[in-house]
């Protein structure tokens, strides 16, 4: 039996799955769905081409197997369209292999009773980030010199961003370049990713991933950390009906995963550092918010993908608040924006990419959701803790402090917390 | 339990925006962004995000004539009487259907020309690369509100050190300008000085033309942008660009209009009404209601553009792939089908492929163009 904090190295017994590193997250996945814990299971599958990422609902085991490898130009967040085409899974169970932000947004929306959580299994994987597939086309073209075309496999590894590709004379290629180069001439990973701490996502119920799988095991393996119960119950189901190998990892290979992750997490802090600084201080900040948010046309898409947005009526409808019809609108626009989710933010970046008039969106939120964090100590995305601004009942509210017999609602709301 | 994507083409203005339209077990039920699209990297404006709801809502169920239910016969009967009218053609609907109706119309009905509600008095040059890696962009009228994703790309250049240079009345392009004028020749020195000028206009506008000229003059490339998602393609299959022309002769006696379509044409349309209402016998084809199926004599019931496959052309003239994520409601024909039963089974093709293989091999600018989501360029001449 295994509990929440163990870690194994763990591989597929499943001839059918070819996974990158193990293939256990497909394995997992196929379980649950053919033992029937869960009645689908949504994973992001190959579109188009390498660069072209779609969601995959799938009801038979048979074809799990599609969805296995990573796509590191899905920049497509999950969550959200649990809620609008799945009904929230609050009458099916699920289980979803998330990234981060997937992760993040998902108890988001499950603190706002949007989603279920109970019936979403999160297999979380490692993720160091994605890239736009637009952007990467054009990196490919532009800094490998290679024909987008010719790519049939991208992966991020040890700081490069790495192509295998085929060759005029059809051979097989590969080439890497290092992602701070990259990043520095405006390409590479999305903002949002490189502001990122979430690399091995712990909120969800087992963490996968292939750092430190060291030893003969490397490259033949998937690390994988249980995070939950419910995270224990399923990898402890496959194992007993023997889809999935276990072993101990690699002493090692538990400190490389370490060395990795703080890596990561360190270059996400040094991308907050600089991409805030850049914003300024004081009134000079605001001046800069106003001036950028001045390009918005009220398209609501920032809202529309939002994994914490999920208001019926949007406030930023409501006329007596948003002038409508107006282009640009006026900056109360924003402002609401910012006063509903800035506390909850999980920085994963749809507002910003999705934002066709290209206003750095995730950014403003982003930086002022770690003001936030250290003001009020709320971290979004890792429980189901309620956010600062908290959703309350308004009427059992009002009945509270009217039996205090005093309109001293200061006093009534944070006196009693003193 | 479904969740299907189909990569398509947005429907309403000429940008040309990939979007994916996702059908659930209710049907077509809302979009997911396609990221992999060049045009538009996923990013949708308001239209594009509710085309579900826009096509949905206010389906036209049933054929009518003279305001009361009709079969689909007898509503069919009526348009093949309308030998000698005036046809104009919806230029939100795809090539195939422009192409198809625009054979119906003059082989079948005797049409001398198949118009639409559109004003084209320039040529375009320039593609949206074009716009992304310009120096200097003069922006002639509302143009970054009328077709967001472009006005994105603008102020995409604008971040990577363009000057964006305005003329025309004060509006959301003013906003967002450097510099503001109120014709483009204040713009001259800046245009002649710069590396990579473009001009971007609006298709229809008065300062279109003047806008053209200016380009040439100075050595810029012109963009010339559509409002409508196909007003290129339809330009280029040779219909008759005569909105302005309609608005200003009398009403003809008997008129037919393949409309679409969801509320965006409701404007145009409430507009012309004065026009219209005066028109004896008007055959509307059209897939969702509006004051123009209000109106009409006759109402032939339409598929949506989710429902069947072709492709438009964008402001660019890119050729782009348009797919059913849904099968029509019974009952309820594509235009393809609609012209087959007008032309009483003469202008009838195997599917949208077998009429655009034709466009192909008729009409010179489509010769080399492979339809994709991401499209490539027709060739003008």
């Amino acid at each position: 039996m295994s509990a929440k904090g163990d870690m194994f190295y763990a591989w597929t017994n499943s001839s059918e799955i070819k996974g990158e590193c193990g293939g256990a997250v497909a394995t997992l996945l196929q379980y649950a769905l053919s033992s029937k814990m869960v009645d689908a299971v949504l994973a992001v599958a190959k579109g188009a081409d390498v660069y072209d990422a779609k969601l995959e609902l799938i009801t038979d085991p048979a074809e799990v197997p599609k969805v296995a490898g990573s796509l590191h130009c899905g920049t497509l967040l999950i969550p959200k369209m649990v809620k609008k085409y799945l009904n929230g899974a609050k009458d099916m169970k699920i289980a979803v292999p998330v990234k981060g932000c997937d992760a993040k947004g998902f108890y988001e929306l499950a603190k706002r009773n949007q989603i279920n959580l109970d019936n979403v299994i999160m297999i979380g994987v490692n993720c160091g980030g994605t890239v736009s597939p637009v952007v990467a086309r054009e990196m490919i073209a532009e800094k490998y010199g290679v024909n987008p075309d010719n790519v049939f496999k991208e992966e991020i590894d040890k700081g490069q961003f790495i192509i295998e590709y085929t060759d005029e004379k059809g051979a097989h290629q590969e080439k890497g370049i290092k992602i701070d180069e990259l990043e520095e001439v405006g390409l590479g990973r999305r903002s949002n990713c490189q502001r990122c701490e979430t690399k091995i996502p712990r909120q969800a119920d087992l963490a996968c991933g292939n750092w430190g799988v060291f030893g003969d095991k490397a490259g033949k393996a998937t690390f994988v950390e249980v995070c939950s119960e419910k995270g224990a119950a399923l990898f402890d189901a496959a194992v007993n009906a023997k889809v999935l190998s276990t072993c101990a990892p690699d002493p090692k290979g538990l400190e490389i995963r370490g060395k990795v992750e703080n890596v990561m997490i360190k270059m996400g802090k040094k991308g907050q550092t600089k991409q805030f600084a850049a914003l300024g201080e004081g009134t000079e900040k605001l001046q800069k918010i106003m001036k950028i948010t001045s390009r918005c046309i009220a398209c609501r898409a920032c809202i529309e993908n939002c994994p914490v947005c999920y208001c019926v009526e949007c406030s930023t409808a409501k006329p007596h608040l948003v002038a409508p019809g107006q282009q640009p609108p006026d900056f109360m626009f924003h402002m609401i924006r910012f006063a509903h989710i800035a506390d909850s933010c999980v920085n994963c970046g749809q507002c910003q990419e999705l934002c066709p008039m290209e206003i750095p969106n995730a950014l403003l939120m982003h930086a002022q959701q770690v003001e936030l964090e250290k003001m009020f100590g709320h971290k979004p995305g890792v429980d189901m803790e309620l956010p600062v601004l908290g959703f309350a009942e308004e009427a059992a509210e009002r009945a509270r402090l009217n039996a205090t017999g005093s309109d001293m609602i200061y006093e009534n709301v944070f006196g009693e917390q003193q | 339990m479904q969740l299907k994507y189909t990569a398509t083409t947005c429907p309403f203005c000429g940008t040309g925006c990939g979007l994916n339209l996702i059908a659930t077990d209710a049907g077509v039920s809302g979009v997911a962004p396609y990221h992999r699209s060049t045009v538009n990297r996923g990013k949708l404006c308001t239209r594009g995000l509710h085309t579900a709801k826009a096509i949905a809502d206010f389906r036209i169920e049933k054929a009518s004539i003279k305001g009361a239910e009709a079969t689909l016969d007898a509503a069919i009967a009526e348009a093949q009487k309308l030998s000698g009218a005036e046809v104009y053609v919806s230029s939100r609907l795809t090539n195939e259907a422009i192409y198809a109706v625009k054979r119906m119309a003059t082989e079948v009905l005797g049409a001398k020309e198949v118009k639409t509600f559109t004003d084209v008095n320039a040529k375009s040059d320039a593609k949206l690369a074009d716009i992304a890696a310009a120096d200097v962009i003069v922006v002639v009228d509302d143009c970054m509100k009328k077709l967001p994703v472009v006005g994105g790309t603008i102020l995409r250049a604008q971040d990577n050190g363009a000057k964006v240079l305005y003329a025309g009345p004060a509006g959301y392009s003013s906003v967002q300008a450097d510099q503001t004028a109120d014709t483009a020749d204040a713009f001259a020195e800046a245009v002649k000085g710069a590396k990579a000028a473009v001009v971007v206009a609006m298709a229809g506008s008065p300062l279109a033309a003047d806008a053209e000229k200016f380009a040439a003059a100075n050595k810029a490339k012109f963009a010339l942008l559509f409002e409508t998602n196909n007003g290129k393609g339809a330009a280029l299959l040779g219909c008759v660009p005569s909105l302005s022309a309609f608005k200003a002769a009398a009403a003809p006696k008997a008129m037919l209009i393949f409309a679409e379509s969801p509320e965006v044409d409701a404007e145009l349309y409430l507009d012309l009404l004065p026009i219209l209402e005066k028109v004896e016998n008007l055959v509307v084809v059209a897939s969702n209601a509006s004051v123009l199926t209000d109106i009409a004599t006759v109402v032939i019931p339409m598929a949506s553009f989710a429902q069947y496959s072709g492709t438009f052309t964008n402001w660019e003239g890119r050729v782009q792939i348009v797919r059913a994520a849904a099968a029509p409601a019974e009952g309820i024909p594509t235009p393809y089908e609609i012209v087959k039963l007008i032309s009483g089974g003469k202008i009838a093709f195997e599917n949208a492929e077998a009429i655009y293989a034709e466009i192909k091999a008729k009409v010179k600018a489509f010769a080399a163009a492979e339809p994709a989501v991401d499209g490539p360029y027709v060739k003008e001449a």
